[in-house]
């Protein structure tokens, strides 16, 4: 179970604005996050706390191609981003470094900037706890769970390949 | 006004040499890159200050995206852009051609 306070954003927020391509001269996580969302939000790095979750409108994570803009995401504390829809390359991007992403469009649009929201990720279910609504995303399959409770998909190759001895 | 000119791939680069195209780009002041992202995604070569504008013929625009936040990208055809090079405005190929 995942809780956090919800920090909202809105439609069509691209890997440009999650992590400008003048920080891409590094993949150090640390650094990565000292910049996520700055053209957007020049606050993010300061509110964001550990635990915390994105909600967002649709297209979240459009644009260029970068594995650095969820990792800059989760890297600041996020522990997982709900949003009426993802674009496709940011969504497997998502999954593919362990950060938790649900699509859940009735949450994304009701949340508001500030609630107290909790996510179950193996039943989809998320609870706004400020309001007390719940609302059902489609769970991960279980491959994705598995891979995204190995920490990413090196992780989960290395696991599967140690226990192949 | 700076006019950047990168041809997306080797081979198009040596075809735009054989036909004299970069002659002309550098006669009129250009300057020719060799293949590379160059100022597309705001690394280098270029990139945009604040307030400054861009006629790029790239293919993504996003705030910040060649540069400045506070930078402008206008994406536009081959021949927009070079028409645009040529007045200093965004502007239609039938302006210059004569």
């Amino acid at each position: 179970m995942i809780k956090g306070k919800a920090i909202k954003y809105g439609n069509n927020i691209d890997t440009d604005v999650i992590i400008p391509a003048r920080y891409l001269n590094t993949s150090d996580p640390k650094e990565l996050a000292a910049h996520c969302m700055e053209d957007l939000d020049p606050e993010f790095k300061n509110k964001a706390r550990p635990g915390d979750i994105i909600v967002a409108g649709t297209n979240f994570g459009c644009g260029s191609s970068r594995e650095h803009a969820p990792i800059a995401i989760k890297a600041s504390g996020i522990s997982c981003i709900i949003a009426e829809t993802f674009a496709r390359i940011f969504y497997r991007n998502a999954i593919n470094i362990g950060l938790p992403i649900m699509e859940c469009p009735e949450a994304a649009r009701d949340i508001k900037d500030g609630d107290q929201v909790a996510v179950d990720l193996t039943t989809g279910e998320i609870t706004n706890l400020t309001t007390g609504r719940t609302y059902k995303a489609a769970p991960f399959p279980q491959f994705m769970q598995e891979l995204i409770e190995a920490g990413g998909l090196v992780e989960y190759v290395k696991e599967r390949m140690g226990a192949q001895g | 006004m700076r006019t950047i000119i990168i041809p997306a791939t080797q081979r198009i680069y040596l075809e735009a040499m054989r036909e004299g195209l970069l002659e002309i780009f550098v006669e009129a002041g250009a300057v020719v890159s060799t293949p590379t992202c160059g100022p597309c995604l705001g690394g280098h070569m270029g990139i945009l200050a604040k307030g400054e504008r861009a006629v790029a013929t790239t293919n993504r625009n996003f705030v910040g995206r060649m540069g400045h936040v506070d930078s402008e990208v206008y994406l536009a055809s081959p021949a927009v852009a070079a028409a645009s090079a040529i007045t200093g405005k965004i502007s239609s190929p039938e302006e210059v051609v004569r």
